[in-house]
């Protein structure tokens, strides 16, 4: 099993996300983002950046989290990123449809395009498990993959495995909010999926 | 000239940048002056009457700093929670629970008092929006005093917005539910809760400081 670090920025939602049970058994650390230091990530081999993080403290903290990277390691980010700290980062905001679901002909907008990648292959997840809202989304550089695409063009969700010698995975969804603010039962079917591939998946 | 001098607090996160997300209006907050979360303990917080803490806010932080929250309600101020509190920061409320859900109609919700903001407010309209409900609210927070009065609950009877005037000099809002302040725009009733809940500040203000003199 990796061991995994999350970064726990104090507000509600990430406070029910994280002690949650099933989630918290999966995370060897829960740092308080305020007092973060970068020995924290000592030993662990994967830290969540979650969404909704205070700006000035996220970018401090972002040279350590690209050097936990830089050594291995991988890290994931969730959610909405204005703020650029993310090798390659290109987010674009967009328009969120919170309603698409209740429109004639229905459709997300996700496009499944890596089905073979282990997340999705192996069980852990699948498009239905992704399929909440989106807040926007990033548009990739050369050798980024995507794993679901947008009908209208950026990524949902990548992997990055050449801006350093770990791996990013990076995507918009923010299920650390909507499953803490009691919102949203997509997020629960993400999370169960996501925390186990994290652990002991084929990344 | 209003009474009211709100601040409120910015969790510095994404959302803040445009107020948007889960907001139901995006207007303008020109009444208001945000205050970086983590300036709570070296801002001068002389000038205002009103501290608005809502979701994404810190409250390890609020925790450590709740003498500064006790003395700002001792002044004869108010402090108003639009959060799940899940520390005991604020005087007069207890830790959120959320609510048990079995059926869309557990989130219905009805007003448990006469002439406060929820005045003329359609609480179909508050639980349900484009059929789906439970946007408003999603748990409570026990009330501590009895003496507190209860302003909106579920039809069950758990609180979901009470007021407390008595764990300090001040006036608590401790309520579960969404950002009042947001609710000024929308094709429905619930855009009355905004205004009516910024004229029930100058009244409550004007109470305590009656009550002060």
């Amino acid at each position: 099993m990796r061991k995994i670090a999350v970064l726990y920025s104090g507000h509600a939602p990430h406070f029910v996300t994280f002690n949650t049970p099933k989630y918290k058994q999966y995370f060897d650390k829960i740092i308080y983002l305020p007092r973060f230091a970068e020995q924290d990530l000592d030993g662990m081999d994967v830290l969540i950046v979650p969404s909704q993080l205070h700006n000035k403290l996220l970018l401090e903290a972002a040279p350590a989290i690209r050097r936990f990277a830089d050594n291995g390691g991988v890290v994931v980010a969730f959610g909405p990123q204005p703020w650029n700290w993310i090798p390659g980062q290109n987010w674009e905001t967009r328009p969120t449809n919170f309603w698409w679901w209740l429109e004639k002909n229905a459709d997300s907008g996700l496009r499944m395009v890596a089905p073979d990648y282990p997340l999705f292959r192996d069980g852990f997840l699948d498009e239905a498990g992704c399929t909440w809202h989106q807040h926007g989304v990033f548009h990739l550089q050369e050798g980024m993959q995507s794993l679901i695409d947008m009908k209208d063009g950026g990524s949902l969700l990548y992997v990055d495995k050449v801006s350093s010698k770990g791996t990013w995975i990076v995507t918009t969804l923010d299920p650390d909010f909507h499953f803490g603010s009691y919102f949203m039962p997509a997020t629960e079917k993400f999370l169960d999926g996501f925390l186990p591939w994290l652990a002991c998946g084929e990344i | 000239m209003s009474e009211y001098k709100i601040v409120k607090l910015d969790g510095g996160h994404a959302f803040s940048l445009e107020g948007r997300a889960m907001n139901v209006s995006n207007e303008p907050m020109d009444h208001v002056t945000f205050l970086d979360q983590y300036e709570i303990s070296t801002a001068d917080l002389s000038t205002f009457n009103v501290l608005v803490v809502t979701d994404f806010i810190d409250q390890e932080h609020l925790y450590e700093q709740k003498q500064v929250i006790e003395n700002f309600l001792n002044e004869g101020k108010i402090v108003i929670a639009n959060t799940h509190i899940f520390r005991p920061w604020l005087p007069g409320a207890g830790l959120f629970m959320p609510k048990e859900i079995k059926s869309h109609a557990d989130y219905l919700m009805e007003p448990a008092s006469e002439g406060t903001f929820y005045e003329g407010v359609d609480m179909m309209e508050l639980a349900y929006r484009k059929g789906v409900s439970g946007f408003y609210a999603r748990g409570s927070h026990p009330v501590v005093n009895k003496e507190s009065e209860v302003i909106l609950q579920y039809t069950d009877g758990t609180p979901i917005v009470f007021i407390d005037r008595t764990a300090t000099k001040g006036t608590v809002v401790a309520a579960s539910c969404r950002d009042f302040l947001t609710y000024a725009t929308g094709e429905n009733s619930t855009q009355l809760i905004a205004p009516q809940f910024l004229a029930w500040l100058d009244k409550e203000l004007l109470r305590l400081k009656g009550a002060q003199a």
